[in-house]
């Protein structure tokens, strides 16, 4: 559904803006399949908002190439356009008197829509996003949550195979945010692809089939959510000792001096070490605890979340992957 | 004709849930009507010039078609760098983009609810002024009618290049701004272009504006006919055919460079 070769993005400096030169995009190559969700992840100013507006034609690359549906971004702009549905994630994208219905039938009339069958239409999306009893209020009366999903359904209007969300669950409180999520499900059943960006990472591994990691303008690994954090070579060892009435405080200063070892917390009678080498945090701290005097009542590892794998790979609070 | 409607119908519910503007707009009209009026008083029965012989020689009628016209013509300059800048502050230009109607269509449609809300205030004016004052009217419509579209058409394509202007330099363009102050000052908008030196009005007839205001006085209070104007008619369809490809290629450049720099949105 898109494939992008060797996308790259450099903005010009301007003294009078205050603006250095940066480049926001470099060499990504990437491939979206008909039907999955595809989740874009990074730090802010990664270069994902600048990725999704090069996809939807509103910003043009400075060397490389695209294809939306198998139209170029660059030759087929207006092929592209009319196979993209696209949700931004700000709320000034309306026309703020104009009610939720009004707006729709404007942007669903300049989409090309025939006026005999755009009221039905827009019925159909409204109701799809849970908007119907709202639709006749004017747009600056919603809430961020009603913003989104007018935002959602108006990127329905013309049934496009592609639907671009941009953080659409971002400033939305989690019974909207829930309801957000249940429509993208809903939209890939219905055969869309949808390009997701998101800050939630539980988002992201609820939803995704595959996920991107995009970070200083270039694409990292991209894979499905369970490969992601399997290949991490990290794993969370949880260790619950039998209680002999000392407790295990004594254990974590000893726990974190094994090499393997990148941090240890205590919570009770259960030790969590955070490890770059299953096998030999498991022998070197069963060995520590036995030596100890405490019994081990159970043991389990598992690979990290997302969240800490995407820590770990952006650099933020543990040391290696 | 549906993508029209809806941008009028978009202008008018915008325009009539701002009471207050709306209150204004209206007492704006019903004010240059007395301006009208009470010059027409301080005139007497009216004031025939000489010069102005060309155009009936009243000099009300003269003041009254210039300032109401200019302002309807130039409805084609301003209109479409008008509605860029709106669309760029209320967040929603890249959304029109998006869609599958082309810019200068989106741009068209907006010049039309643009020049239909100006025509209200101009017709409401022109007929307070022919009941109050007895102003003459004998009007030839469809000579009126072609030369109007056609100004406002050739008008828009130099609205297009102050659109295109727009999109790079975000606010204040000098397309507009140099093509509204000559129309103003050498367009026969208050005096008649006969009066200006030989190099001014060799210049003021690459004004569409020019060409309007002659030929619609003509018609409006002479009732001239269509081959009575055909030289100003020309001239007017000879500025659209240089005009608009210009401003439909000057927009497009603009565009592409607002799209190059990733500056669509700003303003």
């Amino acid at each position: 559904m898109v494939h992008t070769e060797r996308l790259t993005k450099a903005f010009d400096g301007s003294s009078l803006a205050k603006r250095r030169p940066v480049t926001a995009l470099c060499d990504v190559t990437m491939e979206v399949k008909k039907s999955e969700i595809f989740t874009l992840i990074g730090p802010n100013g990664a270069g994902k908002s600048t990725l999704i507006r090069i996809l939807s034609t509103l910003l043009l690359p400075t060397s490389g190439e695209a294809w939306v549906n198998g139209y170029s971004i660059v030759r087929d702009g207006v092929r592209v356009r009319a196979s993209i549905g696209l949700s931004p994630g700000g709320e000034r994208s309306f026309y703020f008197r104009l009610t939720g219905r009004q707006n729709l039938e404007f942007f669903g009339a300049l989409q090309g829509l025939p006026h005999r069958t755009i009221r039905q239409r827009i019925n159909e999306v409204l109701d799809l996003v849970d908007l119907t009893s709202d639709a006749d209020r004017q747009f600056m009366t919603y809430s961020t949550g009603m913003r989104r999903r007018l935002s959602i359904a108006r990127s329905l209007l013309s049934s496009p195979p592609l639907v671009i969300m941009d953080e659409p669950t971002a400033s939305v409180d989690p019974a909207s945010a829930s309801r957000i999520r249940e429509y993208m499900l809903e939209l890939k059943r219905a055969g869309h692809t949808v390009i997701l960006t998101t800050h939630n990472l539980h988002e992201a591994e609820q939803l995704s089939d595959r996920i991107g990691l995009l970070q200083e303008g270039r694409l990292g690994p991209v894979d499905t959510p369970t490969n992601f954090r399997q290949a991490s070579r990290q794993r969370h060892v949880r260790i619950k000792v039998l209680d002999s009435g000392s407790g295990c405080s004594g254990l974590v200063h000893a726990l974190g001096g094994i090499p393997s070892v990148l941090r240890v917390t205590e919570q009770g009678e259960c030790l969590t070490l955070i490890t770059s080498d299953c096998a030999h945090t498991l022998t070197a701290a069963l060995t520590a605890i036995v030596q100890s005097g405490l019994a081990v009542d159970s043991v389990t590892a598992e690979p990290p979340s997302l969240e800490e794998v995407y820590l770990a790979l952006t650099g933020g609070l543990v040391k290696s992957v | 004709m549906y993508k029209v409607w809806i941008f009028l119908k978009r202008r008018v519910v915008t325009f009539a849930s701002y009471r207050m503007a709306l209150v204004m707009s209206f007492l704006g009209v019903l004010l240059s009507s007395l301006q009208f009026y009470f010059m027409s008083r301080m005139l007497g029965d009216g004031l025939y010039i000489p010069s102005l012989s060309p155009y009936g020689g009243d000099l009300m009628s003269y003041l009254i078609i210039g300032s109401s016209f200019l302002g309807l013509v130039n409805v084609g300059l301003t209109s479409s760098s008008g509605a860029i800048r709106n669309e760029q502050l209320t967040g929603t230009l890249e959304f029109l983009l998006m869609s599958e109607t082309p810019l200068w269509q989106i741009l068209a449609y907006s010049a039309v609810a643009d020049f239909l809300s100006a025509a209200v205030g101009t017709v409401v004016v022109f007929a307070a002024m022919a009941l109050c004052i007895g102003m003459e009217v004998h009007a030839n419509l469809v000579a009126a009618g072609v030369v109007l579209l056609l100004a406002v058409i050739s008008m828009s394509g130099i609205g297009l290049m102050s659109a295109g202007m727009i999109m790079v330099t975000k606010q204040g363009d000098p397309v507009s701004w140099v093509f509204g102050v000559l129309s103003g000052f050498m367009s026969g908008a208050v005096f008649p272009v006969e009066l200006l030196p030989s190099a001014l009005r060799y210049l003021s007839r690459l004004l569409p504006s020019s060409h309007a205001l002659s030929a619609l006085r003509k018609a409006i209070t002479a009732n001239a006919s269509l081959s009575e104007v055909s030289g100003d008619v020309a001239s007017l369809a000879l500025l659209a055919l240089v005009y608009v490809p210009l401003g439909i290629l000057a927009l497009s450049q603009g565009f592409n460079i607002a799209r190059s720099r990733g500056g669509l949105a700003e303003y």
